[in-house]
């Protein structure tokens, strides 16, 4: 048994669980999962590596390190950032009917065709989850955060970042970079940002691209979902639609 | 089976990224099938310079590790349609790639392309290395100023350690007012110094910046003196000869300020 | 007189020249991979190998790389104090 240390490992089925104490610090916790990880990597195999933070919110700079240390000593893996969900996916995974986690991938995309994602997850709604990441930071260039669940950014997101979250991406900020809602697979999921000017969306597997004549800029809070297939940016508040493949006629007007 | 061809500096900012996407769609505008592979892992840029950084879904970290197939990654351009873009990751190091696997990612583009560019990142650490790995040859960019032309001297050291026979170079941003003014350093006092072939000079032109832009390579505006520049070093590229002399008399005045540096 | 005005001449004629032979002269160490470090040995060296001929003023040697045409010269400037006696009589 692993006494005296605040990471508890749980094999999966095809991967692992690691539990992180609610008590010990960011620190302590990434040092004692690098010693778990040291001296007992091979205990860690099967392609997914679950980690719950308990109900701790995770910055982007300890994402970064989180997955830089798995990457370093594990190599690629299939990370997933939980909050306080291990006792139902250590059922889920016991039970075994199939519904073993669907992969939030590693690379920032999943599979263009996902597998069905495990029953009781989908039905999980999008926003209004009781457990939503929040970050209040810019994502710059470069920089990647990952999320099991929604994620709200109150900051922006530059060029060259990306958000990846298997719930909603709210950005309370401009959202510039590169966003993926339902990354799992998800197609009910949205993107929503103060200012919605990104490079890419993503919902589910659509791919959404900003318009090669980029519009005028975003003046009022908009949001991106899946409409017959596409994705589809609106006014938050509104009703008119525009595919986010073409500039829209009600881009860049005054608010009001 | 092409050729692959590195683009390299040592100094970062003086062109090399510019240059791969001007000689890539100029070569492609040739009938050439090209593939320009972004190699500056963490830190790219060419695919906003031709304009195609909201197509990228995959890059070459993804082909790599094997998420995707080298076809899935590839991004055609919107312009010219044998010219296509691997993108680097950004949200990656370089330590993401090794020169063994380049030299594999670079092998096989070259079996359906006739021209493989690679876009090296400033420095001579390992994303240099990984940026040569995989080519045949190598072209140097430099700028007339002492700094830039020092870290050629060291790029072109290098590349001749590693068996590079002939590396050629492209000098950049050369401002022809002040090469006849006598306060920029002209094109013999740096081949004199480099002592390799030249492959290009390209004038300082304004038509760079708006075509950053608007990600738009200016070899696709007839007017831009620095686009003809890259359309004649992508003829030489393969293997035409076309002399340095008809590149600047054919444009007129500023040229024939140009003409007098050449002639010397 | 003549220095002047060949100094006016060579301001005249621009940096470009300076660039060039600043260039030259950073290269020439590049490319002999000369760093302060190696010149230091340098300097241990023939304090070393001097000693027993020589007496020195070891703070005031300076050892250091110059342009002679198209190479490379390594100049050692060593204050020399006098020579040590009997030590030409072994060779």
């Amino acid at each position: 048994m692993q006494a005296q240390t605040c990471v508890r490992r749980h094999p999966l089925r095809d991967g692992t669980l690691v539990e992180f104490d609610a008590a010990a610090s960011f620190d302590e916790l990434l040092a004692a999962l690098a010693r778990l990880l040291d001296e007992e990597a091979h205990a860690f195999a099967g392609p997914n590596l679950i980690i719950d933070v308990g109900s701790r919110v995770l910055g982007t700079d300890q994402l970064l390190d989180l997955e830089a240390l798995i990457r370093r000593e594990l190599g690629p893996r299939v990370l997933q950032i939980v909050n306080g969900e291990a006792d139902d996916i250590l059922r889920e995974d016991g039970a075994g009917d199939g519904g073993a986690p669907a992969s939030l991938r590693d690379g920032g995309f999943p599979p263009a065709a996902p597998a069905e994602p495990a029953a009781g997850r989908r039905d999980r709604p999008a926003v209004g989850r009781s457990e939503a990441v929040i970050l209040r930071r810019t994502v710059r260039s470069g920089q990647r955060v990952t999320c099991d669940g929604s994620i709200v950014i109150i900051g922006d997101v530059n060029p060259g970042a990306e958000v990846i979250a298997t719930g909603d991406v709210v950005v309370l900020g401009s959202l510039r970079g590169m966003a993926h809602a339902g990354a799992r697979g998800r197609i009910d999921a949205q993107v929503i940002a103060l200012r919605l000017e990104p490079v890419q969306i993503r919902i589910g597997p659509c791919i959404g691209r900003r318009p090669d004549q980029p519009p005028g800029r975003s003046l009022r809070p908009e949001v991106a979902r899946v409409l017959d297939g596409t994705i589809v940016v609106e006014p938050l508040a509104g009703r008119r639609r525009r595919p986010a493949r073409e500039p829209g006629s009600d881009r860049g007007e005054p608010i009001g | 089976m092409g050729k692959s061809i590195v683009i390299t500096s040592g100094k970062g900012g003086v062109g090399k990224t510019t240059t791969t996407a001007n000689l890539g769609m100029a070569l492609a505008q040739r009938g050439a099938r090209v593939a320009l592979v972004d190699a500056d892992i963490g830190l790219r840029n060419l695919d906003v310079l031709l304009g195609l950084e909201n197509r990228i879904v995959y890059d070459l970290v993804d082909v790599v590790e094997g998420f995707c197939r080298l076809r899935q990654a590839l991004i055609r351009d919107k312009r010219c349609e044998n010219l296509f873009l691997l993108p680097a990751a950004q949200t990656r190091d370089k330590t993401a790639v090794s020169p063994d696997q380049m030299r594999a990612l670079v092998a096989e583009l070259k079996e359906s392309f006739d021209v493989v560019l690679i876009d090296s990142p400033a420095g001579i650490e390992q994303g240099f290395q990984n940026a040569v790995a995989g080519a045949d040859e190598a072209v140097v960019v430099t700028t007339p100023e002492v700094s830039a032309v020092r870290d050629a001297d060291r790029i072109i050291g290098l590349l001749e350690a590693q068996e590079f026979h002939a590396p050629r170079l492209v000098i950049n941003r050369i401002r022809p007012a002040m090469v006849s003014r006598g306060d920029m350093m002209d094109i013999n006092d740096i081949l004199e110094i480099l002592a390799i072939d030249l492959v290009g000079v390209v004038p300082e032109d304004e038509h760079i910046v708006v075509s950053t832009n608007r990600g738009e390579p200016a070899v696709l505006q007839n007017s831009s003196l620095a686009g003809r520049a890259y359309r004649n070093i992508a003829a030489r590229l393969m293997g035409e000869d076309v002399p340095f002399l008809d590149l600047q008399s054919a444009n007129g005045g500023l040229l024939g300020r140009l003409r007098r540096i050449f002639g010397g | 007189m003549f220095s002047l005005l060949g100094g006016l001449r060579r301001r005249q004629a621009g940096s470009k020249d300076v660039a060039r032979e600043r260039l030259r002269v950073v290269l020439m160490h590049d490319r002999a991979g000369a760093n302060p470090e190696l010149l230091e040995q340098v300097r241990d060296a023939l304090v070393q190998s001097l000693s027993p001929l020589v007496d020195m003023d070891r703070r005031g040697i300076q050892v250091d790389l110059r342009r002679q045409g198209q190479s490379l010269a390594l100049v050692a400037s060593i204050p020399v104090r006098g020579f040590k006696r009997g030590a030409g009589g072994r060779g």
